[in-house]
């Protein structure tokens, strides 16, 4: 007995002895550093930007073989596996599709891209006769902005009220608007056809051929339809930091299946913001989903929806 | 102008003055706002890597595995089950037959390739948009094969930012104490270990108490509360080198410690004379600064992303809450008012919103406000919850859940994620019993 | 005299990881030095008769004096009881001056990690202050907090946290 106290007592003071000399000792090998990687872009935009034929290949013949990365293999040295840790911290920065040139200067960024795409166009409008959904492909992506007839007037559209905060209401009423508008404007068009030069705008006359149907609106019945059909595929990924700024207009030019023909997004100066860029992708996603189409729209009022511009507004959906 | 009757001038003006306002809106389009959507995993598929070699195709195949269990966890996914492919993968290389994996219901595919020669490991992934039939992004990594979970975290970053417009968390580690024994013996060390819980390792013996581990912003650096003989004190701890110091000379107890965004101070409490208050100390010159001086417990602290602000545990007004400060001390205001007590305020990476613990009427939760008090949600509710940490990115939140404990001091301790929406909550596995986890920045 | 001293080193050093002879009381060490408290079970075990406890010890202080205090929820405030104990043990200290004591200050586990460490260092420093001012020199009491970190009573119910919500006084 006294023994095991003597024991346990010389046990405890070793114990001690450890914890005041030995601190240091209480770790276990550190894990060790992962080794650093490099990387470069595989993009088929890319190469694109170099041989423009390819580009077209690439968005219309699906069975074009590319050689993507025999090409970027080009553009990069085999790296030595330990090098450059900046690299990997570039990499959010070339992640935006490489039809922005990713190592170009940052700068011109924004407002480039956009006169670049000479060979796009070619593919954008291309709607192929085809009734599957296949042409959306030309329109969708980001980079090759199609914008066929997207004439200036969208910019002077200030219809968009600023920020409200009672979404719902205000929304509601800017449509309402929006459509009085549509209709005394065709009633004063129906006039304004009549006689010589409109004093003003080129588009006018497009608007013509729609007026000259029959001038009707979508029942507010209708309009819920289309929305409560489009909620179901709309997804919008939760836990954006400002949904305000996330607002995406998208122009949708229909089919009279009513399915989508083309889409665009109207502020697409801004899809070098990855945010932005996201919530497009989203709304886009939204209106080309098969899930949600045909779009429940009234056959008899095609001259209505044959173009249509769709809000997607998340500010209420996020919290 | 043939309208009819006459065109009095007034009439003529109306005219323009509604041709004018009507241009823009001359092509008569329909406009309709959406404002309602879901928010739900979003269909991937994820197809296996291709490889040329069975060593290629076999790492492959363990990237890919990697990358849909993030994408999973994140709850921004669903995979889509390999079985229902429809295109044979290898073919994918080239170009996928988008109308295969429409049918599938995927609305993205990932494809990849990998290549494994010697001590090189590459691989490359695309994303497609499978309505828009268009390539979203791809990029391509080389590195070391050991390096390959690594390259699939990378991998996972670089879709979910495309998909979110945010920046990834995979590529993170968690340092967190491991727990084992009865409640009221508990053996405490700290431990590290990747996101997904891979790559497990213990830092410390668990001869002596530790706590509270938090990673630096900016350097592999890990400062937490030791007892080391008996004097608890706030430590540094180098993870790739092991080497530790205490953190300053203090004449009492230090705790609660946090690295300012910068990562070149140290924000922690100092109690003397049963009374603690707020310092920093700045590292690379040791100079401390004192923060707070009130008799009331002020602990917690931490900085805002931007470094002006701080954000503290206070019972200065009677009882837990939360306040905030600018970064010198001044202007203290309490911004947590709901029923109950507040505590373990963090400020989001991102800055929009503070994490807490909040606790009264027998329950904890984790939830977060705005910094200015506003906006306050409740994202979990149990016996105990505490200590939030943030993902690098903003979006997801780490706590330790701690189960109540019987007579023989049994209970469960556990590390958890839940997301903003606090839809997504998750255990996240660990060889033992888990508490205090702490997020790492992206790994650099 | 030897053997009083490799008894006091004993039941001050005893460490919590230490699987006491026995040890199965709920009543387990309260953490680092302070498992005296439980080791002082230890040593009237081993010990074959009472009588023999050494004035001075922390058994002593246990057995007939009473080591600890306790405290409601979130409060640092001494008690009626509280500051009874307290004044035996300020008379205790004068009987015994050359013991020196730490205050170990605990809370439950109803409370978050850094706050609790700042209670209880406010509740040790609470007993501290009162001993000081019954007389006690300043310079023979220390104080540590342990937070929640190590409960005198195992479970989840409000007597353990009662029990948990304490003040213990340890002879070094």
């Amino acid at each position: 007995m006294q023994h095991g106290l003597l024991f346990s007592s010389l046990l405890h003071i070793g114990v001690v002895a450890v914890a005041v000399i030995g601190m240091p000792s209480f770790f276990d090998p550190p894990p060790v550093a992962s080794p650093v990687m490099t990387f470069e872009v595989v993009s088929q935009e890319e190469i694109a930007q170099e041989e423009a034929p390819e580009a077209v290949s690439q968005t219309t013949k699906p069975q074009e073989p590319d050689e993507p990365i025999a090409e970027t293999k080009r553009n990069v040295p085999p790296p030595p596996p330990p090098p450059a840790p900046e690299q990997v911290a570039a990499l959010p920065e070339p992640t935006p599709e490489a039809v922005q040139e990713p190592e170009a200067i940052p700068l011109p960024k924004a407002p480039e891209p956009e006169p670049e795409p000479e060979p796009e166009p070619v593919v954008a409008p291309k709607p192929k006769p085809k009734a599957e959904p296949e042409p959306q492909r030309a329109v969708a992506p980001p980079p090759p902005r199609p914008a066929p007839p997207r004439p200036a007037p969208k910019k002077a559209e200030p219809k968009k009220d600023p920020p409200k905060t009672n979404q719902l209401a205000s929304l509601l009423d800017s449509l309402n608007k929006d459509r009085e508008q549509v209709q005394r404007g065709d009633e004063n068009r129906k006039g304004a056809a009549a006689q010589p030069p409109a004093p003003r705008l080129d588009s006018q006359p497009k608007a013509e051929k729609k007026t000259l149907d029959r001038p009707v609106k979508l029942s507010s019945g209708e309009m819920d339809a289309l929305r409560a059909q489009l909620r179901q595929c709309w997804n919008f990924p939760a836990g954006a930091k400002n949904p305000e700024d996330l607002i995406v207009e998208a122009r949708v030019v229909m089919r009279s299946d009513r399915t989508p023909a083309t889409v665009e997004i109207l502020d697409s100066g801004r899809l070098s913001d990855s945010f932005y860029r996201a919530a497009a992708d989203a709304a886009r996603r939204a209106l080309l989903n098969p899930a949600c189409h045909p779009f429940k729209l009234p056959p008899d009022k095609a001259s209505l929806w044959q173009t249509m511009i769709l809000t997607f507004d998340p500010r209420e959906m996020l919290q | 102008m043939t309208l009819k009757g006459a065109p009095s001038p007034f009439a003529l003006l109306l005219l323009l003055v509604t041709a004018f306002v009507l241009v823009p809106d001359a092509r008569a389009q329909l406009r309709v706002d959406i404002t309602q959507g879901v928010s739900e995993p979003i269909p991937v598929a994820v197809a296996n890597f291709h490889g040329d070699d069975l060593g290629s195709q076999d790492m492959g195949a363990q990237i890919t595995a990697v990358i849909r269990s993030n994408l999973e966890r994140s709850g921004l996914f669903r995979s889509v089950d390999p079985a229902a492919f429809i295109q044979d993968i290898a073919a994918l290389n080239i170009r996928p037959r988008f109308a295969d994996w429409r049918v599938i219901g995927a609305q993205a595919l990932i494809s990849g390739k990998v290549t494994v020669t010697g001590s090189t490991l590459e691989a490359e992934f695309r994303l497609w948009d499978i309505f828009a039939e268009s390539q979203m992004t791809g990029l391509k990594y080389s590195t070391v094969p050991s390096n390959w979970r690594r390259i699939a975290h990378i991998i996972s970053d670089a879709i979910y930012k495309q998909i979110t417009g945010e920046n990834g968390y995979f590529d993170t580690r968690i340092v967190y104490v491991s727990e084992t024994g009865p409640q009221n013996r508990k053996q405490k060390r700290l431990a590290i270990m990747d996101q997904d819980g891979a790559n497990h390792q213990y830092l410390t013996d668990g001869s002596t108490l530790v706590l509270t581990p938090r990673f630096s912003p900016t350097t592999q650096e890990i400062t937490y509360l030791a007892y080391y003989n008996n004097k608890p004190r706030v430590y540094l701890l180098n993870i790739d080198t092991g080497q530790q110091e205490v953190v300053g000379d203090f004449p009492g107890m230090t705790f609660a410690p946090r690295f300012s965004p910068d990562g070149r101070s140290v924000i922690m409490s100092l109690a003397q004379a049963g009374n603690s208050d707020i310092y920093t100390m700045d590292l690379p010159t040791r100079r401390v600064r004192r923060l707070t001086n009130h008799p009331a417990i002020d602990t917690s602290a931490s900085f805002s992303p931007d470094g002006q602000f701080i954000t503290f545990n206070s019972d200065r007004g009677g009882s837990q809450q939360i306040y905030v400060m600018r970064a010198d001390g001044s202007d203290v205001r309490r911004i947590s008012f709901g029923d109950g007590r507040y505590a373990t305020p963090v400020w989001s990476p991102r800055g929009d919103l503070i994490a807490f613990t909040k606790f009264g009427g027998g329950v904890f939760h984790i939830g977060v406000m705005r910094p200015d008090g506003s906006g306050e949600r409740l994202l979990t509710q149990s016996f105990l919850d505490e200590a939030p940490t943030w993902a690098p990115n903003g979006r997801v939140l780490m706590f330790y859940r701690q189960t109540p404990s019987d007579s023989q001091g049994r209970g469960k301790a556990s590390i958890w994620s839940v997301d903003l929406t606090g839809r997504n909550l998750r255990e996240i596995g660990t060889p033992q019993d888990g508490s205090d986890p702490a997020w790492s920045p992206l790994i650099p | 005299m030897r053997f009083k001293l490799t008894t006091l080193i004993a039941a001050a050093f005893l460490v919590t990881a230490c699987e006491a002879p026995t040890d199965e009381t709920a009543t387990a060490g309260s953490g680092g030095a302070s498992s005296a408290s439980t080791s002082s079970t230890v040593t009237s075990t081993t010990q074959p008769a009472q009588p023999s406890i050494v004035p001075g010890t922390q058994e002593d202080l246990v057995v007939n004096i009473g080591d600890r205090v306790f405290f409601a929820f979130d409060k640092s405030n001494l008690t009626a009881e509280s500051r009874a104990t307290l004044e035996k043990q300020a008379a205790w200290l004068t009987q015994h001056p050359q013991v020196t004591v730490i205050i170990e200050g605990h809370a439950d586990e109803r409370g978050t990690r850094e706050y609790n460490i700042a209670l209880g260092d406010r509740r040790a420093t609470s007993a501290r202050d009162y001993l000081i001012s019954l007389g006690v020199d300043a310079g023979r009491i220390t104080t540590i907090s342990y937070g929640k970190e190590r409960p005198a009573v195992a479970g989840s119910n409000e007597e353990a946290w009662g029990q948990n919500r304490r003040a213990v006084s340890v002879v070094n």
